[in-house]
């Protein structure tokens, strides 16, 4: 399967220009990755590199903030797509995919954390210094500056790491994944008053413990 | 409106998901209520402070890493298919064959347990050469089964049943 090389692979289903392509792009601009879904289900490989290539960063993400340890983030998002992969055949499309795909991580993210397969305990502050670097966008920070955004970048991911595992999984997939309160609700098997109480519980947290960062700089 | 009634909605506030009428009557109460306001003012604050929280980039082996591990289980999937119908095709119907398992590792034990320590006839030492043999047999045959309880236990909709998640 070319995973791979998908780009090529779906520049050549452009330049082709065929009726699979035609059927494969109705199906992709009807919005509905659980469409994709199907194609996969029916044998369709390029339709699961597809949905790989779209999800493959906001899952990594995801479990990254989860356990935050890119590594076994990677490695946790590798068992989710497997999955995925391994479900196809079974696959009904009564949910969004979305919220299929992330029900699949969230379980895959907290099993995870239960187990202890990685240490629960703060990430070393070079590993931190490391993964921060691979996401800095700003070209010219001066020493001073990326030190104060290095702690302060610290201090919040400490703080998200504090919280329970389940409030956790609320906050990220709210702030980050852009779940509404029914995905996140799924996600976590409970109800959506619940993901409002988690959310409210989470916040109340991260405000008391980052209230000395707060007002000041923004 | 309560404070307690409030708190339940200064999340959705905070993300501009109520509806007109509620939002009014939020504002209301956080307008009279400094502690409430306090509140929902620091949930923004929260929020802002969180996105600074910058993603990383997934390694660029992801996609191929992914791969090989599809392929390999494509073949152990196929490989195990061809045990288990090697497995149902024995003469043996399957309880029958676990039994035998089971009176082949009990066999041993026992042979090896009574075996005359300080024996050294020729009849004794065959003896536990066959014990030898039919254990590293058994070694080889455990992490089969093993394989196919974790690939077993891998089906994910065993463990989740997400196929069947309704509609919110
Ligand atoms: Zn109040």
């Amino acid at each position: 399967m070319p995973l791979g090389e998908l780009d090529i692979s779906l520049k050549d289903r452009n330049l082709s220009g065929g009726s699979g392509f035609r059927d494969y792009m109705e199906a992709v601009t009807a919005g509905s990755d659980a469409e994709v879904m199907l194609r996969v289900k029916g044998g369709d490989e390029s339709s699961f590199a597809y949905l790989l290539t779209k999800h493959r960063d906001p899952v990594v993400n995801y479990l990254y903030r989860m356990v935050q340890n890119a590594a076994v983030a990677e490695e946790l998002a590798q068992e989710v797509f497997l999955r995925v992969y391994r479900a196809r055949a079974s696959y009904v499309p009564t949910a969004k995919f979305t919220t299929w795909l992330y029900r699949i991580a969230t379980h895959v993210a907290l099993n995870s954390l239960r187990n202890g397969r990685h240490a629960r305990n703060e990430t070393p502050l070079e590993e931190l210094a490391g993964e921060k670097a691979r996401g800095v966008r700003d070209p010219s920070p001066t020493v001073e500056e990326n030190l104060v955004a290095e702690t302060r970048a610290l201090e919040i991911r400490r703080a998200v790491q504090s919280l329970p595992d389940k409030q956790r999984a609320a906050v990220i997939l709210h702030k980050y994944q852009d779940l509404d309160y029914g995905q996140i609700a799924q996600s976590l098997e409970c109800s959506q008053s619940a993901v409002k109480s988690l959310l409210f519980r989470a916040y109340e947290t991260l405000r008391e413990r980052l209230a000395h960062m707060a007002g000041g700089r923004s | 409106m309560k404070c307690k009634e409030a708190e339940g909605f200064l999340i959705p506030y905070m993300d501009e998901k109520l509806a007109p009428r509620e939002r009014a009557e939020v504002d209301l109460h956080l307008r009279a209520c400094s502690s409430c306001a306090e509140r929902a003012k620091g949930f923004t604050e929260v929020s802002g402070l969180l996105d600074a929280w910058e993603g990383i980039e997934p390694s660029p082996f992801f996609n191929a890493r992914l791969e090989r591990r599809i392929e390999q289980d494509a073949v152990s999937a196929g490989w195990l298919a061809g045990l288990g119908s090697a497995l149902r095709n024995l003469p043996l119907g399957r309880p029958a064959f676990a039994t035998a398992m089971v009176a082949v590792i009990f066999l041993a034990v026992v042979l090896v347990g009574y075996s005359p320590s300080t024996g050294e006839s020729l009849a004794g030492r065959e003896q536990q050469q066959m014990v030898a043999s039919m254990a590293i047999e058994m070694d080889e045959l455990v992490p089969v089964l093993e394989d196919w309880e974790l690939l077993r236990n891998f089906e994910v909709l065993q463990e989740l049943s997400i196929a069947s998640v309704s509609q919110p």
